[in-house]
Order: C-alpha cells, then sequence, then structure tokens
C-alpha cells in the first residue's frame, strides 16, 4: 500500500481582534501531521472547535495553510499554480455535511451533477446517461434527476452530493461530518453507501466527525484532536492512550442498558483558541494531570504497539499488547 | 428555478395590490409604445385657435397655451419618461451589478476606493447629483439618462456588493470551488443569479424615482427640450397658465403620481412574493 | 402513576400529526421519548405543557392525566399555574431559552418568586443552593454574569436550574443535550439521572439517541410518525424489541467492537406530512410486512405489566 496523502506539521492560524481591542490570534490548527495509505480510512474525531473541519479544508487547500505541508499523491500541493491546483481537485472531492446548503437551491439534481464536468471541461458524449448512472451509483431513482434540492429529504440531498463528489472519480474523498445533520436510520443508509462504494471504486477517505462510536465502527484508524492539536492516532480497535480520548469514549453512550456507565466528570472549562495555556490545552480538565503537563506540551510519541500518543502521563497498560503487560 | 422566478411573478400579479398595479403599468408601457398611433393629434400640432381650452369632446383632455392637445402630448410624454427613466435604472443596474460583483468578490483596493465614493455619494440627494451632472454634461435627455444612471449606481453597487459578499460564504460556493471552479464560472453560474432578484426588485422601486427625478429636471428645463414633450417639461410650461387652464399642470402631475404609486405597489408584491424583504433590509 | 396520556390526538387543521400516543411516567422513574424527526414527540410534550394553541393546534382526542387532573380540559389560568411550577419543561436550546439581555440569576429567580412565592432574597438564596446542587462552580459569581458569558453546558445547566425553581413534580426534558458537544452530554445526562434519584422527580426525556436511552431511562415509548409504536421497560426494548421498528432501528447503531459492514440500515425514508401510508405507517419500510399492514391501523395494546406494542405481527414476534 502506498501513501496517498501526507501531512507534516501543518498549522493555520486565524487573526481576531479589531481597531479598539487587542489583536488576537485564534489558533485553530496546530501543527497537524498524519499519512493516509491509499485504500484507507482514517477518522478525524473531536468536539467543536477542535479544528476538524478547518484541517479539512486545509488538506484540500481550500484554504491556505499558516505553516506546513500537504503531499498528495507525490505532489506538493502549496507548490501548485492556481490552474494545476484546479486541475488536481478532480482527484480530492469534499462532501459536506449540511446537504441542505451544499447545492445551489437554483440547481435541478441533473444540474449539479453536470456541474464537475463543465467545471473540469469535460466534454459528455451523454449527459443524461451520466446523469443517470450517477444517481443509480448512490441508490437513487433516475427520475430525481428533474427535481430541486427542496423536493428532496435530507438523505437524498446527501445522496446527490455523494454522487456529485465521485462524477470525476476522485481518488481521496473527505467527509466532513456527512451524517450529522442526518436522522439515525438515514445515517445507517449513508455510512452503507459509503462502505460500498469505497469497495466499488477503490476510495480513499478521510472521516470527519464528532462521534467516537461512529468513527470507530467505520475508520481503520481514528486520530483524536483537541483545541487544534493532535492528542493520539489509533486503530480504530485499540484502547486509548489519551485520558481525553478515554473521557470521550466514556461519554458516548452504548446502545445497551446493561453497558450503563458511570460518568467519570471532566473538571473545569475547554479554554479558549485565542487564549491557549503553555503546556497540554486538556491539563486543567484532566484526571491524570501532573505539574509537568501544565508547563511543558508533550510530542506525539509512538508507543510498543505502534499507538501515538501525546501525552506525559499516557493509560499505557490499555494501549499495550496483552503479551507486554 | 426559471420556473420559481415566473411563479413568483404570476404570484405577484395575482394580488390585488399587483394585479391592479401591474395592468396600469402594462397599459401605460403600451400607449408609450404606440404612442404615434394612438395620439388623437400629433403632439405639436399648434392651434392657436383653441389655447388654453378646457376638456372636450374634440380635446378630451383641453389644451395648452399653444392650443396644442394635452392628452397626445401626455402620451408622447409617457413615452419620453418612461424611456429615460429605463433607459437610466438599466445602465446603472448592469453598472452596478459589474461594480458591486466585483467589489463583494474580491474585496481588497479596488472595493474600498469604490466603497469610498459610494459611500460619499450617498450622503448627497439624488437630486443634487443629477442637478451637478446636468450642468457638467449639458441639458438634454443624454445628459439627463447619465445623470439619472450615476446618482443611482452608488445604490445597486452596494446592493450587489453585499449580496455576493453574503452569497460567498454558502456552503454551495465553497463545493463548486472544490470541484476545481474558476472565478468566472463561481461568479457567472452562483452568485449573480442568485443576486439577481433583490436588484430587480430594487431597480424597479428606483425606476419610480427616476421617473419623478426626470421630471423635476424637466421642469427646470434640463430634460427634454421642446418641442418634444415630458411630464416633467409639460408641468413647467404650465405653471404660467396655473389659474387659466390648470389641467395643463395638473393632469402631468398626476401621471406621475399615479406611475409612481402603482410602480411601487408593484415592486411591493414583488417584494412579498419573492420574499426578498430581508435582502432589502441587509443592505 | 404521576402523568398519564392515554391515546393523544393533536390537530392542526385537518392535519393530525400525532395520534394513539399513550405514555406515563410515575415519580422518581425516567420515560424515554425516542423517535426520529417527524415522530411527534416534541409535540407531545408541547400537548402536555398545554401549549398548543400557541402554535395554532389542538388536542382532538384523547386525556393528559396529571396527578389525577385531566389538563385538557383545564383552564388557561389553572393551566399557567402548573407550567412552570409543578411541570416544567428544558428545551432543545438553552441560547434561546435564556434572555441575553438579563443576568442569570433573575432569571433562575422567577420561577420561584412566581410559583412559591418567595421574596428577592429568598429567592435568591434559592437559586444559589440550585447552582450549588447542579455543580455550577462558583455559584454566587456565575449569578451576577450575562448568558453570552457561560459555555454551552453551562447555559445547559442553568437551564435546568431554571425549570427546577418552581420546585417541579414532573419534569420534560426536550433533546436537552443534543445541542451540546458528547462530554458534556453525559455530564448534563448524569445531572438529570441524579435529579429524578434525588428528589423523586418524575421525566420524560425526549431524545433521538438510543445511546442516551439505554443510559438513563426506566422505560421507553418508541415513536414513529406520530404513533406510539412500543412502550416497554428498558431493558426489555434493548433485549427483546417487539416492534419491527424498534428492531431495525437499535440494528442501525453502530456499537462498541461492532465490524465495519455489519450495521443494517433501514431502506427508504421516514414519511412527511401528508404523505403518510394507510394502515401501519412503517409498512413501506418494514421487512415483515403483511397485506392488512396496509390496511388496518394496529393498537397499541398495553398489558397489565405496562408494555406495549402497535403491531399485526407481535404475538409472533
Amino acid at each position: 500500500m502506498t501513501e496517498l496523502l501526507k501531512v507534516t506539521g501543518l498549522s493555520r492560524r486565524f487573526a481576531g481582534g479589531g481597531l479598539f481591542r487587542k489583536r488576537k490570534v485564534f489558533h485553530a490548527v496546530s501543527d497537524v501531521s498524519f499519512t493516509l495509505k491509499r485504500g484507507q480510512i482514517l477518522g478525524i474525531v473531536g468536539e467543536s472547535g477542535c479544528g476538524k473541519s478547518t484541517l479539512a479544508r486545509l488538506v484540500l487547500r481550500l484554504i491556505d495553510a499558516s505553516e506546513g505541508q500537504v503531499t498528495f499523491d507525490g505532489v506538493d500541493m502549496a507548490s501548485l499554480p492556481r490552474r494545476e491546483l484546479r486541475r488536481l481537485r478532480q482527484r480530492m472531492q469534499l462532501v459536506f455535511q449540511d446537504p441542505y446548503s451544499a447545492i445551489d437551491p437554483r440547481y435541478s439534481v441533473r444540474d449539479a451533477l453536470l456541474e464537475p464536468f463543465k467545471v473540469q471541461g469535460v466534454k459528455l458524449g451523454s449527459p443524461d446517461e451520466k446523469v443517470a448512472s450517477l444517481l443509480d451509483m448512490v441508490g437513487l431513482n433516475t427520475s430525481l434527476a428533474r427535481s430541486y434540492p427542496h423536493q428532496l429529504s435530507g438523505g437524498q440531498k446527501q445522496r446527490v452530493g455523494i454522487a456529485r463528489a465521485l462524477a470525476l472519480n476522485p481518488s481521496l474523498v473527505v467527509l466532513d461530518e456527512p451524517t450529522a445533520s442526518l436522522d439515525v436510520s438515514v445515517q445507517a443508509q449513508i455510512v452503507s453507501l459509503l462502505e460500498r462504494l469505497r469497495h466499488e471504486l477503490g476510495l480513499t477517505y478521510l472521516f470527519i466527525s464528532h462521534d467516537l462510536g461512529l468513527v470507530r465502527y467505520f475508520c481503520d484508524q481514528v486520530l483524536v484532536m483537541y483545541l487544534g492539536r493532535v492528542v493520539e492516532v489509533m486503530p480504530s480497535d485499540a484502547e486509548p492512550a489519551h485520558p481525553y480520548t478515554r473521557a470521550l469514549l466514556d461519554s458516548s453512550f452504548e446502545p445497551d442498558p446493561r453497558q450503563r456507565r458511570t460518568i467519570t466528570r471532566l473538571s473545569g472549562e475547554v479554554p479558549s483558541g485565542y487564549d491557549l495555556p503553555a503546556g497540554c490545552a486538556f491539563a486543567n480538565r484532566c484526571p491524570r494531570v501532573s505539574d509537568l503537563c501544565r508547563g511543558v506540551l508533550a510530542p506525539l510519541s509512538t508507543l510498543p504497539n505502534g499507538q501515538q500518543v501525546a501525552c506525559h502521563n499516557p493509560l499505557i497498560d490499555a494501549a499495550l499488547p496483552a503479551a507486554c503487560r | 428555478m426559471t420556473d420559481r422566478r415566473t411563479l413568483a411573478f404570476l404570484n405577484a400579479v395575482s394580488t390585488f395590490k399587483g394585479g391592479i398595479s401591474g395592468a396600469f403599468l402594462l397599459l401605460l408601457v403600451i400607449a408609450a409604445l404606440l404612442a404615434p398611433w394612438l395620439s388623437p393629434y400629433p403632439y405639436d400640432l399648434q392651434d392657436l385657435g383653441v389655447m388654453n381650452q378646457a376638456p372636450s369632446m374634440t380635446h378630451l383632455l383641453g389644451t395648452d397655451e399653444f392650443g396644442r392637445d394635452v392628452l397626445s402630448r401626455m402620451i408622447t410624454g409617457a413615452r419620453t419618461s418612461l424611456s429615460v427613466s429605463i433607459t437610466a435604472i438599466g445602465i446603472s443596474v448592469v453598472l452596478g451589478l459589474v461594480l458591486g460583483a466585483t467589489c463583494g468578490y474580491f474585496g481588497g483596493t479596488f472595493d474600498r476606493i469604490v466603497m469610498t465614493v459610494v459611500d460619499l455619494t450617498w450622503s448627497f440627494p439624488e437630486i443634487l447629483i443629477a442637478l451637478m451632472l446636468v450642468a457638467i454634461i449639458g441639458p438634454g435627455l443624454e445628459g439627463v439618462v447619465i445623470a439619472i444612471a450615476i446618482a443611482y449606481l452608488a445604490q445597486f453597487t452596494r446592493l450587489t456588493r453585499t449580496q455576493i459578499m453574503s452569497l460567498k460564504s454558502e456552503t454551495y460556493v465553497e463545493a463548486t470551488v472544490s470541484l476545481g471552479a474558476g472565478h468566472t464560472h463561481i461568479l457567472f453560474s452562483h452568485l449573480l443569479p442568485n443576486a439577481l432578484a433583490p436588484v430587480l426588485v430594487a431597480a424597479m422601486l428606483a425606476t419610480g424615482d427616476a421617473i419623478i427625478l426626470e421630471a423635476t429636471l424637466g421642469f427646470f428645463g434640463l430634460g427634454a427640450q421642446p418641442p418634444t414633450p415630458s411630464w416633467g417639461a409639460m408641468m413647467s410650461s404650465g405653471t404660467a397658465q396655473l389659474f387659466i387652464a390648470p389641467w395643463v399642470i395638473l393632469l402631468p402631475g398626476l401621471a406621475v403620481a399615479l406611475t409612481v404609486v402603482f410602480l411601487n405597489l408593484f415592486g411591493d408584491a414583488l417584494i412579498a412574493a419573492l420574499d426578498v424583504r430581508t435582502k432589502l433590509r441587509e443592505a | 402513576m404521576l402523568l398519564t396520556v392515554d391515546m393523544l390526538r393533536i390537530r392542526f387543521g385537518a392535519f393530525s400529526p400525532v395520534d394513539q400516543v399513550t405514555l406515563g411516567v410515575d415519580r422518581g422513574e425516567i420515560l424515554g421519548v425516542v423517535g426520529e424527526s417527524g415522530s411527534g414527540k416534541s409535540l407531545t410534550a408541547t400537548a402536555i405543557m398545554g401549549l398548543l394553541p400557541r402554535i395554532g393546534g389542538q388536542v382532538a382526542g384523547g386525556s393528559i392525566r396529571f396527578d389525577g387532573t385531566d389538563l385538557v380540559d383545564l383552564p388557561e389560568s389553572q393551566m399557567r399555574r402548573l407550567r412552570g411550577g409543578r411541570i416544567a419543561l428544558i428545551t432543545q436550546n438553552p441560547m434561546t431559552s435564556l434572555d441575553p439581555m438579563m443576568r442569570i440569576g433573575p432569571q433562575i429567580d422567577q420561577a420561584a418568586r412566581l410559583h412559591l412565592g418567595l421574596g428577592r432574597s429568598a429567592a435568591r438564596a434559592r437559586s444559589l443552593d440550585l447552582m450549588a446542587d447542579l455543580r455550577i462552580p462558583d455559584p454566587a459569581s456565575v449569578y451576577d454574569l450575562f448568558p453570552h458569558q457561560l459555555s454551552g453546558g453551562m447555559k445547559q445547566r442553568i437551564v435546568i436550574a431554571m425549570a427546577l425553581a418552581g420546585d417541579p413534580e414532573l419534569l420534560i426534558a426536550d433533546e436537552p443535550t443534543t445541542a451540546l458537544d458528547v462530554t458534556v452530554q453525559a455530564q448534563i445526562v448524569q445531572i438529570l439521572v441524579d435529579l429524578v434519584r434525588q428528589r423523586g422527580l418524575g421525566l420524560i426525556l425526549i431524545t433521538h439517541d438510543m445511546g442516551v436511552v439505554a443510559q438513563a431511562c426506566d422505560r421507553v415509548a418508541v415513536m414513529y410518525c406520530g404513533r406510539v409504536v412500543e412502550l416497554a421497560r428498558v431493558d426489555a426494548l434493548f433485549e427483546h424489541p417487539r416492534h419491527p421498528y424498534t428492531q431495525a432501528l437499535i440494528r442501525c447503531i453502530p456499537r462498541n467492537g461492532m465490524a465495519r459492514g455489519t450495521m443494517t440500515a433501514i431502506p427508504g425514508m421516514v414519511p412527511t406530512g401528508m404523505t403518510q401510508p394507510p394502515g401501519c405507517r412503517f409498512n413501506p419500510r418494514c421487512a415483515r410486512v403483511e397485506s392488512r399492514c396496509r390496511v388496518d391501523i394496529p393498537e397499541l395494546l398495553v398489558g397489565p405489566s405496562g408494555n406495549g406494542v402497535a403491531c399485526h405481527l407481535a404475538e409472533a414476534a
């Protein structure tokens, strides 16, 4: 397996404040590195404001990075001139969280599905056939081609969004919370569809979600973010080594009354991205905090089992394979 | 959406307000277009034997101080008033769309310069700007058209710019960027079509104001030059006979008032049907 | 039972978005009302609060009995005394439940002053106690803050404190954690569970999240397209779901340790508005549908145990 995507030291800061206030800097994404192999699914999980959506847009270069590098299939994205970047976009696509606003309300389903070809200057022999085959691919009735977005349900719109993203045969698809605004039963449909399409088309997914349970079910690897930084990268079936990942896992309830949890209370508030503490950003809420954590940021280091964690006091036992304990 | 826009238009016409005003405006436009055939007399035919006659069967709306038929002059005057204000607002809208879209989409120094000028012109009343411009260009219909177009340019530039700026952050625009679309495609296939509805409604309302402005300039003798009639010029020449032949000044005034009222009513009906109220308020 | 809703039917003009809703909750008990969008779970809560007329609806049939009184025919003046007093509502979005122009403390005080007749200082003392109970750090200084100065989780705690200020016996929480992050959601759920256990409140917890139901509830009413399709104790519901919809709903949630590809989706989509199918409303999506399901509306048959299911095939299940 080869690397499709390599991200190194990616950061993005936004300037805040204004005329009368002190200028402040918002650290949306700080020093993020990871690699994604062809055919893999990497999940990026974190709570609101952790920078996961900004990271998605940095990877696709929809916004420019303050620092760091994104290499897509061996090509450094930052080095590309605008024209070539636009050409490269057909190989990397984005599916949005809110299918309600991701399609121009003036566009019919047909218009929306043909737009990628128009934009990339691809001539189609039979546009109607193409539309029909795209609709068929995502399990929609071909008669929907003439509908407008406001006539579709949320699940149908998300399927159109997926068909549109796949129209140009991309290699990488970034899924930005594709099921967050859908009902549970529809979420399962979309996830199954994404599974099937990955098999059929050999896609590589970057799956962004706030739902650790869903990410662990759907992804091969999980990258956990907290306030713009990576705190842990682990195989999706591994036990968490970072106390934050642990807390996240303990907070998501299993649909099984026999597995009721005692809630371990996280004290303290989430710090603001404008005003990050010197040490670990999770230190003020962490049950395993030590003096070192408050002063020195732990680097992302690799545990014996290959799991990566940025913590001075990781839950090592959990992360080690049984034989090593 | 073409369907939806037609539908909105039909909805507007089907309301009481929209229907009445739509019918009046339609009649007015037909009268203006067919002026040479509809007028009972040539507009410049002088008959000094029937000076300042009150409305009668031969001259339905009476005659003026040169014995010219007021009805014929009003129909031809409608032609002048409408063509001047519509042309002027048309030019203003097109320029406003181009300037506003460029400013709103690209921002930067160009935007800052244009917006400073727009803000400056906005602090003067339109009539003052138009008067200054006519003074520079010289009297005549071309001068009036240019003056009105420039007087309203600030309004359309600002409205378009606000529209484009808010549409720019819509998810479907980001979705199109991520497909690899360039600026031209985004502007012409997504931003401008979605920004158009409120601009068109504002244009309809501005046309009413432009008719008043044209009449005012005509009243000052800066618009249509005799013998070409315009409602403003007719009122101006009627002032001398105010007590002898009040119809010469009152009837063109009434025409201006009615046209403006019905344009505003129709604009209101369109606002309700297209649901652009909030967008207009934002701007 | 503290509250019993029996065969409730809600009407908006000619349209009945909710009918055949039967459920009940006792003191010290948590009833989960679970369903997807359009299931009518929020409308049911609105009906219990007597707030339907404000949104143009009305109760068209059935009864809502609270502690022996039928709320359906209760005059508005008496309903107003109950609302915010003995029955309190916690809404989904804490941002819109708080007045942005008013300090936190006085907002909590309101219910106590209105319903318990407390004076300014007594109400304040009570609010501070409540805030401490909800583990709001440093209540005295939070009391003087404005809503925008608090985080989402903290605001939701304030909304809960407001609901508790009138000393309610029944609390209705409509998706109280949906707008919140997972770690915060867990804490709010824990707070609600503790409240019910310590104060003996009855709680109706409306949610779309089967995880929250499993974690917190004692009994569950599953709603689909305006009807209660199953009513059961929580352990029975998850171990032996009887309605095909409940079964499918449980199967389409990813669980810990589940292998990729093992989640089964429910085909089709939730019918909306006027396009409700005749017979059982789940029939177009049901794997076990029979011809009578397309014609006859299955009744919710509640047994002596309080469990019930609205399905023609329930005996066979």
